[in-house]
């Protein structure tokens, strides 16, 4: 039995443990709850004084008016592509880069140490040069977001190359020598036997980046100026006072959201981020 | 060619196109150097740092960017650690509640910002319920700017948002303890606090370390929050300062500078932070 347990065999503190769980569900899963009773709630109750926590009606005007005048779908579908773009290309850079950096000694340092530098620098510092580069390139503004693409790239990029370099360290070397004895080339033994085992990095790593792009905003912010993504449009809409529309598209984003809670507890629980986090 | 330098090769090979995209990083960053030195017609001039660094904006942008982060990781540190102790010794759907631990740093941090905004502006859910509690006496303005509260309040939401990191760190940490330790320490007789204090908290403090060296390099790129629930000029900060020159004033130099000095201020950290537990691992 776990020693600190024994010490719960008192009626307070077993009351301290089931209050501070219903604080935790009223801080953190309270919230969201109200931003997606206010998607669903005429804007006139979103301005109402004082505010009621049930509706007093329920609608789907926000996402009909969305739906016709911004056309959502166009952002959404933007904000999808950048997020899915971004995290084939950084996996399809980072992971055999992370693979060499585990294998070679030289590598190792390179690597790991531009990766964590790449880390450091703040987006602001890229982001605004960016925008003058890119002009001349028709980067800028791109509708289908190529520039974005670029720029989300160097957060994407820095993310797969730890968490491969992570997975191939800890993976027995044997298993490529085998490889190695039997015919097959350095490459092969790379994607015949290591990435195969390595499966739940690479699903990891996937998710992750694809919602560290899905989710975020200076990049966006400065690179997108009217073919924007998600998380710049709901800052729009908070800015004017559209409380309604900005929930609309926050309970939209939330979807992929789900799936990080779902996944990010397995990965965690399996080991696979904490070499990431440990470099 | 031998086999293994063909091996070398093909390592460098399969690195060089994520290397050589990390190191383009490089353009942008001369870009803007270059953009802070000289004027409109390609001369070295100091007129954009005497610009930005005459502007009370900006050095009030450098005073919250340090009181924020500082007070932001502080935060995250004793909250993270105190629920990851408390969490160790859930056992009952550990699972579930973990999940919900970690629900501000799973949704987005828009998301996480309107519904802050939500709760929190004038008329907001926070101050609905202190007026249905207690009536209009109990009515605050939590974003009035110049204030401390205002200052606490960010400080509270955007450490809130990323306590989870430090939480699943520490946690993770505590959960390949051996149980033998904390075993031994309870047969001779220590208290719940003395476990806490000399056989828990010193035998996580490698990750802790880790961890707040993680959490600091982002709470001092701190963009969204502030600007997101109050706007440039309310709580400035470097990088919405830059965004504001940019993007407002229309001055990319100076935006440029702004950033840089950021940029600067990051790696000087980052080098101290790596030369300074370089020195102690030598010492040990």
């Amino acid at each position: 039995m776990n020693p600190v347990l024994k010490f719960r065999k008192f009626g307070f503190f077993k009351m301290m443990t089931v209050l501070g769980l219903m604080a935790l569900v009223l801080v953190n899963v309270f919230p969201i709850v109200l931003v997606l009773r206010q998607a669903f709630t005429p804007g006139s109750e979103s301005v109402a004084w004082p505010l009621r926590l049930l509706p007093r009606q329920v609608t789907f005007l926000n996402f009909q008016l969305l739906w016709r005048t911004q056309s959502l779908l166009s952002h959404l579908s933007l904000s999808f592509w950048v997020a899915l773009a971004t995290t084939l290309l950084s996996l399809l850079m980072g992971f055999p880069a992370g693979w060499a950096a585990a294998r070679s000694r030289a590598l190792e340092s390179i690597s790991t140490q531009s990766a964590l530098l790449s880390r450091v620098l703040p987006p602001i510092a890229i982001a605004i040069p960016l925008t003058a580069i890119f002009i001349p390139f028709h980067l800028y503004n791109h509708p289908m977001g190529f520039g974005l693409i670029l720029a989300h790239l160097t957060i994407g990029l820095p993310f797969a190359i730890l968490v491969a370099y992570a997975a191939f360290r800890d993976l027995p070397r044997e298993l490529e020598e085998a490889a190695a004895v039997d015919g097959c080339s350095t490459v092969g033994a790379f994607v015949r036997i290591s990435l195969p085992v390595s499966k739940g990095a690479l699903a990891a790593a996937f998710i992750l980046i694809f919602l560290l792009s899905w989710d975020e905003f200076t990049y966006a912010l400065l690179i997108q100026l009217t073919h924007r993504t998600m998380p710049p449009l709901i800052y729009y809409y908070t800015e004017f006072g559209q409380i309604g529309s900005a929930s609309v598209l926050a309970a939209i984003m939330l979807i992929p959201a789900v799936l990080v809670i779902a996944f990010l507890q397995r990965f965690m629980a399996r080991g696979i981020l904490s070499g990431v986090l440990k470099e | 060619m031998n086999y293994l330098s063909r091996r070398k090769l093909t390592y460098w090979l399969l690195a060089l196109p994520a290397l050589g995209f990390l190191g383009l990083q490089i353009w942008p960053l001369g870009y803007a150097v270059k953009s802070a030195v000289t004027n409109s017609a390609g001369h070295l001039t100091t007129a954009h740092f005497q610009q930005v660094f005459s502007d009370p904006l900006y050095w009030a942008a450098v005073r919250n960017n340090f009181i924020i982060p500082i007070a932001s990781v502080a935060f995250e540190t004793v909250i993270g650690v105190g629920m990851a102790l408390w969490f160790y010794s859930i056992r009952k759907r550990k699972t579930f509640w973990r999940t919900v631990a970690i629900v501000p740093y799973a949704v987005p941090e828009i998301v996480y910002l309107l519904t802050m905004k939500l709760v929190f502006r004038e008329h907001g859910y926070l101050n609905s319920l202190l007026l249905n509690l207690h009536g209009s006496t109990w009515i605050v303005d939590w974003f009035q700017p110049g204030r401390v509260l205002v200052m606490v309040v960010i400080i509270f939401i955007d450490a809130w948002r990323v306590t989870p990191v430090v939480f699943l760190i520490v946690l993770m940490a505590l959960e390949q303890l051996s149980e033998s330790f904390l075993e031994a320490a309870r047969l001779d007789g220590a208290t719940r606090w003395q476990l806490i204090r000399f056989i828990q908290i010193p035998l996580i403090v490698p990750a802790l370390m880790v961890a707040i060296a993680l959490r600091a390099v982002d709470a001092f790129r701190i963009f969204a929050t502030p600007l997101v629930l109050l706007g440039v000029e309310a709580l400035p900060v470097i990088t919405s300062v830059a965004y504001h020159y940019k993007a407002e004033a229309n001055n990319p130099a100076a935006a440029n500078v702004t950033a840089l000095s950021l940029a600067v201020l990051l790696f000087a950290g980052t080098l101290v932070t790596i030369l300074f537990t370089a020195k102690k691992r030598d010492q040990r």
